[in-house]
């Protein structure tokens, strides 16, 4: 997994003589999208600050170092500085040439307003610079967390076209965020996190369920029986959904002859919400 | 250019972009060549001489400007560079926790020699005989006492949210000080007590006060141990900021 194909990122992350994240390694292919999620406190900002380096730990390594800029939570400003001032002082500080600086200007819409004060910004202008401000040194590996936060339906869409474009660049983006429906639309991988644990991370349908969904009056004799055959599944509902895979009148034909009698039997694919909400609730 | 000297180059761009520092080297330079000028010319019986104008100076900035400027603008590269998201953005490119805290306190001693410097100049006319040493070894140490100085606010700075907070905490510290010193001193006048006596002679030589007082190398009070007592905040302050800072989630 650990080749140049792949952004790698060995992570062991102790505060103290506290763990404050368990997962050994995350590893994406260059030029994915990933989405973090996880509840709220559950470690999404935590494991992005430990990324970016906020967080004061030495236990993350990159395989291959990218070039990292982020957007972390609110983005802070000088309210008494221009946007243009923020992006040059942000060039500066990467060592890039200010003579970039249109460029992104451009990139992010910030023309019309940019050479306004910051404190007459607002909240969605804010993250447009934010993320502006994350984009001037050019990163190979761009990080936004709840960059749609607070945002407007109009704000959420834009951000969500340009995250887009970045990626049809190539660049590389990690994000978190509460919104599973803009997860599923614009991510290619996901990681979550429950708990300080990475219960999951991967391609975004790798996570989704599959399977046959089927239902008896006599649950627990289905659940017996489902177990005895070895089979992996999940309890839904007032259901199973069996995960291997077996046809569906197969399924059917095996019940009868063991005497259960099905009242329901379903192909079952479950969204990302589905899943997120009952892999934490285990 | 080296990261460590583009970074020592922002931090001091991001300084003087801050009103506050331009007006207090203007302070400092303006009100000393005021009094020095009263003092030579128009003061008749002031004490004149360079050396007489350099420790007034020291006076003036050391007393007078010191709290007002310079522990602001140290807040102010603390706390406001945090709030507006600079020091986050300095380690998201790469740059280390030492680097960015060494430029900080490096550019805060830039001004520090700046306003020592904006206090020499108008004395300079009138450099002359006397005990100019000891005088220039007072302005040598304002640079150990501005390091204190800036050790407490940073230390204040790492675990208050506003600037505010901090002049409030630095406020704090200075009334404790004065409250111990005072306490002491009428505690050993007003009784016999030996343990009392012990204490008003020793534990004052101990108090902050003392070593952000250091520079008043011409005073009779002054000894050796107010310098050791001096590089010991120093070097405690500043262990204790580096410790915190390394372990600071921003």
């Amino acid at each position: 997994m650990a080749s140049d194909s792949y952004l790698t990122v060995s992570i062991d992350v102790n505060y103290g003589s506290k763990r404050i994240l368990e997962c050994d390694r995350l590893s994406f292919p260059i030029g994915s999208i990933v989405g973090v999620l996880g509840r709220n406190g559950a470690g999404k900002t935590t494991l992005l600050r430990c990324i970016t380096g906020l967080f004061p730990t030495s236990g993350i390594t990159w395989h291959t170092e990218p070039r990292i800029s982020a957007l972390i939570e609110t983005p802070r400003f000088r309210l008494d500085w221009t946007g243009t001032q923020h992006l040059e002082f942000q060039a500066r500080l990467n060592a890039e040439s200010i003579d970039d600086v249109p460029n992104v200007i451009a990139q992010t819409g910030l023309k019309s307003f940019v050479d306004n004060k910051v404190g007459t910004y607002s909240l969605g202008q804010k993250q447009r610079l934010g993320i502006a401000k994350a984009l001037v040194g050019k990163p190979d590996c761009l990080i936004l967390d709840e960059p749609t936060n607070g945002l407007d339906p109009q704000g959420i869409a834009q951000i969500r076209t340009l995250i887009q474009q970045l990626h049809q660049q190539g660049m590389n983006i990690i994000l978190s965020s509460h919104l599973l429906g803009e997860v599923e639309a614009c991510c290619t991988h996901i990681v979550v996190i429950g708990d300080q644990k990475v219960l999951y991370s991967g391609p975004i349908e790798d996570y989704a369920q599959t399977g046959v969904q089927i239902r008896s009056q006599n649950h627990t004799e289905l659940l017996t029986f489902v177990q005895s055959q070895g089979w992996e599944y999940t309890v839904l509902n007032d259901g199973l959904l069996i995960k291997e895979s077996i046809a569906g009148d197969t399924i059917n034909r095996m019940c009868f002859e063991a005497n259960i009698e099905l009242s329901h039997l379903s192909m079952y694919e479950s969204s990302l919400e589905d899943n997120f909400i009952g892999e934490l609730n285990e | 250019m080296s990261k460590l000297k583009r970074l020592f180059l922002i931090e001091t761009r991001l300084m003087c972009t801050q009103r506050f520092s331009i007006g207090y080297l203007l302070a400092c330079f303006g009100f000393c060549t005021f009094m020095t000028l009263l003092m030579e010319h128009a003061i008749v019986g002031a004490e004149k001489g360079w050396v007489a104008d350099l420790q007034r100076n020291l006076w003036i900035r050391n007393w007078m400007l010191l709290p007002l400027g310079y522990c602001w603008l140290s807040i102010q590269t603390f706390v406001n560079s945090r709030e507006q998201g600079f020091v986050q953005d300095a380690l998201v490119a790469g740059y280390t926790r030492t680097e960015i805290l060494s430029t900080k306190l490096s550019s805060l001693l830039v001004i520090s020699v700046l306003s020592l410097t904006a206090i020499l100049i108008p004395t300079l006319p009138y450099i002359g005989s006397g005990e100019w040493t000891v005088t220039l070894g007072g302005w040598l140490l304002t640079l150990l006492a501005d390091c204190i100085l800036i050790g407490w606010v940073a230390l204040f700075s790492l675990s208050a949210k506003s600037s505010n907070r901090v002049l409030l905490n630095m406020g704090l510290l200075v009334g404790l000080d004065f409250m111990i010193r005072v306490g002491l001193w009428i505690g050993s006048s007003l009784t016999d007590n030996p343990t009392l006596d012990w204490m008003g002679e020793y534990i004052p030589m101990l108090l902050p006060s003392t070593a952000l007082n250091c520079w008043m190398l011409w005073e009779d009070a002054w000894s050796v141990s107010t310098l050791l007592v001096a590089v010991g905040y120093a070097i405690g302050l500043w262990s204790t900021v580096y410790n915190r800072w390394q372990k600071m989630v921003f």
